[in-house]
């Protein structure tokens, strides 16, 4: 494992002609993303493809020896899991359901939905809810290939036993298996929990808003990104965000107002679910 | 680093958290610098370490959040997120793949820490079933840091400390868990 050249030894700044080159050929921009996590992406990049220097790495990427769907893979994370951090589910359930059971049509965006985990963990509580064929779910990613995957809803079955325990945590209300099949070790999720959704790739760096929102999620994302990044994907959600809409972050993200005519309250600070008020309705 | 004050990383997984706590008993309070716990720990409950260490040892023990500035104190890294650290020498957390099953894991911290702090970072490796940490240490002294591993004898599971020496040989100090005291306290006036 640990031959040749010591890839962790690369200095950030050199990495900086490999950003550019990405950004000229494929308008994938990640100026914006945080330094410490990007410089582990760069190296696990390198490592995945065998690279020894950056010259060599930005050489590939010119030549297009590595798929822009790789550099995706890689630079990107994608790691997510069914009802992740269950008191957040819970909270949408008691705090954020009853809001959405208020609109006869209400829409959602999962922004950086990843392979959809979360996206059919919250179709189950609006399924137990009575209002999942009300809404419509929009889940976004930069990564087209982890949406495919959300598209299926086949995931792994090792990971079962979290995520039952994470759904009954959650304050689910049936048992965790009424809602997949399992085959091969794998399991596949009802359809009946993906009728109501899209998929569409989406870049938070610099696509706009498509659509009003009741709720958006964007959990655990904004921690890649530094702080100017942060605040102007804050108000694109601002801008996708009904009047009185709710945002719910990963836990350790947190919402940025600071400027403009934001003004959020906080829902919930532990699992970070946020409400608009529209200035003027404010009590 | 223009920090005045020192930096110490202290790993750990099976069999650490009786250490950490004499170590945080035999320090004065308050922490003039700053000490984080790399701890492993499941994420299948929540975890009450930072209030349970708070409790045992008089300090006030946060766990470190995304974007904090290094201030002296005590901290541990949260469960279920790696720990790095970025160029403005604010933490940055991760949700990325477990590194040697762990996350957070030391090896992945040590590593990002070092980067920035050079030799101004102190690590410490407790005790553990798996070898998680042994690569951070090679970085850490590679770039000038010092490592300090507990000795095998003085730790409940010996794997971690005793793998960290055998793949830093005679290159980090191994003392006792007192010894190891000492060290952070005289650092600690």
């Amino acid at each position: 494992m640990k031959t040749k050249i010591d890839l962790f030894d690369i200095e950030m700044a050199e990495f900086t002609p490999v950003i550019e080159t990405i950004k000229d050929y494929y308008g994938f921009d990640m100026s914006g993303y945080g330094s410490a996590s990007l410089r582990r992406r760069f190296i696990r990049l390198m490592e995945q493809f065998n690279y020894d220097s950056v010259f060599e790495l930005n050489h590939a990427i010119i030549n297009q020896e590595i798929s822009y769907q790789k550099i995706v893979n890689y630079m990107t994370v994608n790691v997510t899991e069914m009802f992740r951090f269950p008191p957040f589910f819970r909270s949408l359930k008691d705090e954020v359901i009853p809001y959405l059971k208020t609109f006869p049509v209400f829409k959602i965006w999962h922004a950086g939905c990843s392979t959809g985990e979360e996206m059919y963990s919250l179709a189950i509580l609006l399924h137990e809810a009575g209002i999942l064929h009300r809404a419509k779910i929009y889940g976004s990613d930069i990564n087209s290939e982890v949406l495919e995957i959300a598209k299926q809803g086949i995931y792994k079955m090792n990971n079962l036993k979290e995520f039952t325990k994470n759904y009954q945590e959650s304050g689910g209300t049936e048992p965790f298996s009424s809602y997949y099949t399992a085959n091969y070790d794998m399991i596949k999720m009802d359809p009946m929990l993906s009728e109501q959704m899209t998929f569409c790739t989406h870049n938070l760096v610099h696509d706009g808003p498509f659509n009003e929102f009741q709720l958006i999620l964007c959990r655990n994302v904004l921690i890649y990104f530094d702080i100017d990044q942060k605040t102007k994907i804050i108000s694109l959600f601002d801008k996708s965000l009904c009047p009185t809409g709710y945002v719910g972050l990963g836990s350790k993200d947190r919402m940025i107002t600071n400027g403009d005519d934001l003004e959020y309250s906080t829902v919930n600070q532990l699992t970070k679910i946020y409400r608009k008020e529209t200035i003027g309705i404010r009590a | 680093m223009e920090s005045e004050h020192k930096i110490w990383l202290i790993g750990g997984s099976a069999g650490s958290i009786k250490a950490c706590i004499s170590i945080l008993k035999a320090i004065t309070k308050p922490m003039d610098r700053t000490l984080i716990m790399i701890l492993h720990r499941g994420n299948d409950y929540k975890s009450e370490l930072a209030e349970i260490f708070s409790n045992a040892t008089g300090h006030t023990v946060m766990d470190i959040g995304h974007q904090t500035k290094l201030e002296k104190g005590v901290y541990i890294a949260p469960q279920d997120y790696h720990l790095l650290l970025d160029e403005t020498f604010n933490t940055c957390l991760e949700l990325s793949e477990k590194v040697n099953y762990s996350r957070p894991s030391i090896d992945v911290t040590f590593e990002s820490f070092s980067y920035i702090l050079k030799d101004s970072l102190n690590v410490a490796i407790l005790s553990g079933s798996n070898a998680d940490g042994a690569f951070g240490v090679s970085k850490v002294l590679q770039r000038g840091g010092r490592a300090i591993v507990i000795h095998p004898e003085d730790a409940e599971f010996k794997t971690m400390p005793s793998e960290t020496i055998k793949q830093n040989e005679g290159k980090c100090s191994v003392l006792k868990i007192n010894e190891l005291i000492q060290c952070i306290k005289k650092e600690n006036t």
